[in-house]
């Protein structure tokens, strides 16, 4: 294929004692690719984009699955975590802290909890950008260049959330996520409270953004036409009837 | 549907909103919310406002219902004066004309209990005793799915249920028109339609409901009629399930992926659309920079479709 | 997300011990006696057995009269200063949801003022300012409430603007209901009621606690109280009378009745509390 294997992920099981939530889920990630993950309410695909990174949160938990990062090494970080409980989990935790926010970003369903409501957008982005694996020699052009490449102005680095529209939240929230130069960018649901023109300006960018970085996006999202334009690959979650 | 009683009339609607600058002297901005807006909805009628944030549509319903009161224009509620009435004037009305906010959780009071709600509802506004509203609270929340939900507080509840808790509330009182806005907004597709049935499953048949959103599916699926904003004006006013879009926004609107997306912002002054249009305008090169378009009958002979386009309009498409 | 069920909230108990504790600690000042008995050599330091209910002092005069005098005392000031901060805190309430911008700037700005004095000085300049004989607990009791009051209206106006301030308000003006009852059933019975009379219980103990202290000051430096006239005893006397237990001198029974008193003001604030809390 050519293309940097990211996230080598397989028969994810994941349970609470009262019912299964995810079982034997395969998802692999590449560089320069989007991967989608799809499915109805409570199929759990939240959990997955988190176990993908270590954070499991239910007990007992992770009961099956495979977890590699091929482009770091070959470890399968979910040994130890097979069916061990809580301890364990939270142990994976810790020992993949460092992966987040420089392997991969996570870009939360509603944009605005992404960002930090006391802080301006410009000291966000260079908090981002100092977990670079060389930070720049020059942080204002960094901000100014990872700015313009989102369709923000350079006089928006001095806005807080707050003075901000739900549409520039949204590309406030692509840039944070882009900064750290991370090798995958996980986006849940970036439609979320967006009409329809700006849900699509808003993923458009976000893949041509990950594109240009080459790095791979995982998208989590509903939203059928916007997966079949933009995926290269998608992963279905069955669904589990819950009351809406 | 012609012959059926009006609920709503509103008639050339604008809103301006002025904002100060940071200090008592500075240059105020005039934010042109509604540019002359025509509404009417009949009895038994949907109507969908549609349109992107920012368009007026949520200004549109709030003035409707009174929550605002429009710079200038009429609005009548069932043959009723309604503008420019005072809070007491209008609220021995407002229990038929019912608001669900977006927020599902603005009209709820978190020490109550879902029944408690309602039956308030029904007790204080609705005049039954204690023991029928009750009764009749429990009917209520059994018809919109919440049978097993009678004594659950509002932070105990899904979003879904906590809205579907204001619906019964609003509509246990058989009101003459139900205002929603953005019912759906957070939800999931699939749980979308449950609320939009149980909304629109159990109005009376006698009222009109308006509803604000940008769920263009939601909006084909259960309205009768569609009213298409852009910047403050209605640009396209159409029954989805006979017609098509005509209007180039309109149509970007419900297909965004089918169509190139708008890269410009929206024009100040003629057709506010014109620096994103696609359609050729060598004919008509200054009148779509110069003048705004009027809403008026689209070509192709149906009476209930209305665009607001030059070309359109000019028959030159 | 559905949070974990809230369960039936038995307030039967609570409002019971509530009632109970009010009554103890409030009715009996109305039977104490204006000057204390004659001594009675006899039953110095007497126990309950002796001179019932509560025992005697080292002169033979019932401890229960320093009960009561004590209850006398501090009963009146504490529940008015407990009332003036939960009034203050309710309109600070329905300012945050009914103000305008303006009204809530000027309300910020008093209360920024009033929280920023040095509570205890000002306590203190208040009772050595009083006249000899205008002296009671009263005024300090008062001075305490409104010194009180920022932090107890900025907990009220984070509740009701928790609730939504003027949105929830507007929400239900729409849907019909008058404004009334948005206010005064919404508003204050359903929501503002724990925090306001938690906040009327605590500045009630607090002002029962701040009469003991400044009466035990009083009593070991040998001075007139700020609190009552010389002719009436406290309940800081009692314990005062107890401590001296260590001493090796046999008044068990002062100190136990002393902090049996401290003990029931506190089981009271907290049975009233658990009676009006939130669902």
């Amino acid at each position: 294929m050519g293309d940097v294997h990211l996230v080598k992920l397989r028969n994810l099981t994941i349970r609470t004692h009262a019912r299964q939530l995810v079982s034997e889920i395969d998802l692999d990630c590449y560089e320069g690719r989007v991967t989608a993950l799809m499915g109805p309410s409570g199929s759990g695909k939240s959990l997955t984009a988190r176990a993908v990174m270590g954070c499991l949160d239910v007990d007992p938990g992770l009961v099956d699955g495979t977890l590699h990062y091929p482009a770091l090494d070959d470890r399968d970080w979910y040994a130890p975590v097979r069916g061990q409980g809580m301890r364990a989990q939270r142990r994976l935790l810790k020992d993949s802290a460092p992966l987040r926010g420089s392997y991969f970003t996570y870009s939360p369903q509603a944009a605005s909890s992404a960002l930090n409501p006391g802080r301006t957008l410009g000291q966000q982005l260079a908090l981002a950008i100092r977990r670079r694996r060389q930070p720049p020699e020059d942080l204002s052009r960094a901000i100014r260049d990872l700015l313009s490449e989102v369709g923000l102005a350079p006089s928006d680095s001095r806005l807080l959330p707050s003075e901000m529209s739900g549409g520039m939240n949204q590309r406030a929230a692509l840039a944070i996520a882009v900064a750290p130069l991370p090798r995958l960018v996980i986006a849940d649901e970036p439609e979320t409270g967006l009409d329809p023109v700006l849900t699509r300006g808003v993923i458009e960018l976000m893949v041509d953004v990950c594109r240009d970085h080459r790095c791979g996006l995982l998208l989590i999202s509903h939203h059928q036409q916007t997966v079949d334009k933009i995926a290269d690959d998608v992963v279905h979650l069955p669904g589990v009837e819950v009351a809406p | 549907m012609s012959e059926r009683p009006v609920i709503v009339s509103a008639r050339e609607i604008r809103k301006d909103f002025v904002q100060g600058g940071a200090f008592p002297w500075s240059e105020k901005t005039t934010n042109r919310a509604l540019q002359g807006v025509d509404l009417t909805v009949r009895a038994g009628e949907v109507v969908a406002l549609v349109g992107q944030s920012g368009s007026g549509k949520t200004t549109l319903a709030r003035i409707v219902l009174g929550l605002e009161e429009p710079t200038s224009g009429s609005i009548a509620l069932e043959g009723l004066r309604w503008h420019g009435l005072s809070e007491r004037e209008r609220h021995p009305h407002r229990v038929k004309y019912q608001y669900v906010p977006q927020d599902p959780m603005a009209a709820l009071d978190p020490q109550q209990t879902a029944l408690e709600h309602v039956a308030e509802t029904l007790r204080v506004l609705g005049g039954r005793s204690r023991a029928d509203a009750t009764q009749e609270g429990q009917a209520m929340l059994e018809r919109l799915g919440l049978g097993e939900r009678f004594g659950a507080l509002p932070r105990e509840m899904s979003g879904g249920e906590q809205r579907r808790v204001t619906l019964a509330r609003v509509l246990a009182l058989t009101p003459r028109l139900v205002v929603a806005d953005e019912p759906t907004s957070g939800l999931e597709p699939d749980r979308r339609a449950a609320v939009l049935q149980a909304l629109i499953g159990n109005l009376p048949p006698s009222a009109g409901c308006i509803l604000v959103t940008h769920d263009m599916t939601a909006a084909r699926r259960w309205a009768h009629r569609v009213l298409v904003m852009l910047a403050g004006r209605v640009i396209e006013e159409l029954d989805l399930r006979e017609s098509d879009p005509l209007h180039p926004y309109a149509q970007v609107l419900f297909d965004p992926w089918g169509h190139p997306a708008p890269e410009h912002a929206l024009a100040p002054s003629g057709c506010p659309f014109h620096t994103n249009c696609a359609l050729p305008d060598e004919a008509l090169v200054g009148t779509c920079r110069g003048a705004v378009p009027a809403l008026s009958a689209a070509p192709g002979g149906r009476t209930d479709h209305c665009v607001a386009c030059h070309h359109h309009t000019s028959g030159v498409a | 997300m559905p949070g974990a069920p809230a369960g039936r909230v038995n307030r039967v108990l609570p409002a019971s011990l509530a009632a109970a504790g009010l009554a103890l600690l409030l009715v009996p000042g109305f039977f104490a006696p204006e000057f204390l008995s004659e001594p009675d050599m006899a039953n110095a330091f007497a126990g309950p057995g002796a001179v019932p209910p509560f025992g005697a002092d080292q002169r033979g005069r019932p401890l229960l009269e320093y009960a009561t005098q004590g209850a006398w005392v501090i009963a009146l000031p504490s529940l008015v200063a407990a009332l003036v901060v939960m009034a203050l805190s309710t309109v600070g309430g329905l300012i945050a949801c009914a103000g305008g911008r303006h009204v809530q700037t000027v309300v910020q700005i008093i209360s920024e003022i009033l929280g920023a004095l040095p509570r205890l000085v000002v306590i203190l300049v208040v009772a050595l300012v009083l006249p000899r004989d205008g002296r009671g607990l009263l005024p300090i009791a008062l001075t305490w409430a409104f010194l009180s009051a920022p932090g107890a209206i900025d907990e009220a106006s984070a509740v009701a603007a928790r609730l939504g301030g003027s949105r929830f308000v507007e929400a239900l003006r729409a849907h019909g209901f008058s404004r009334p009852r948005i206010y005064l059933v919404h508003l204050v019975a359903f929501n503002l009621r724990p925090v306001v009379v938690r906040q009327g219980v605590e500045t009630f103990m607090q002002v029962t606690f701040l009469e003991i202290a400044l009466s035990y000051l009083a009593v070991v430096s040998n001075q007139s109280s700020f609190t009552h006239a010389d002719s009436v005893q406290s309940w800081a006397n009692l314990l005062d009378l107890g401590y001296k237990v260590v001493l090796g001198v046999h008044s068990g029974h002062a100190l136990a009745l002393g902090l049996g008193l401290v003990a029931l003001v506190a089981v009271t604030a907290v049975a009233v509390t658990h009676a009006v809390r939130a669902r």
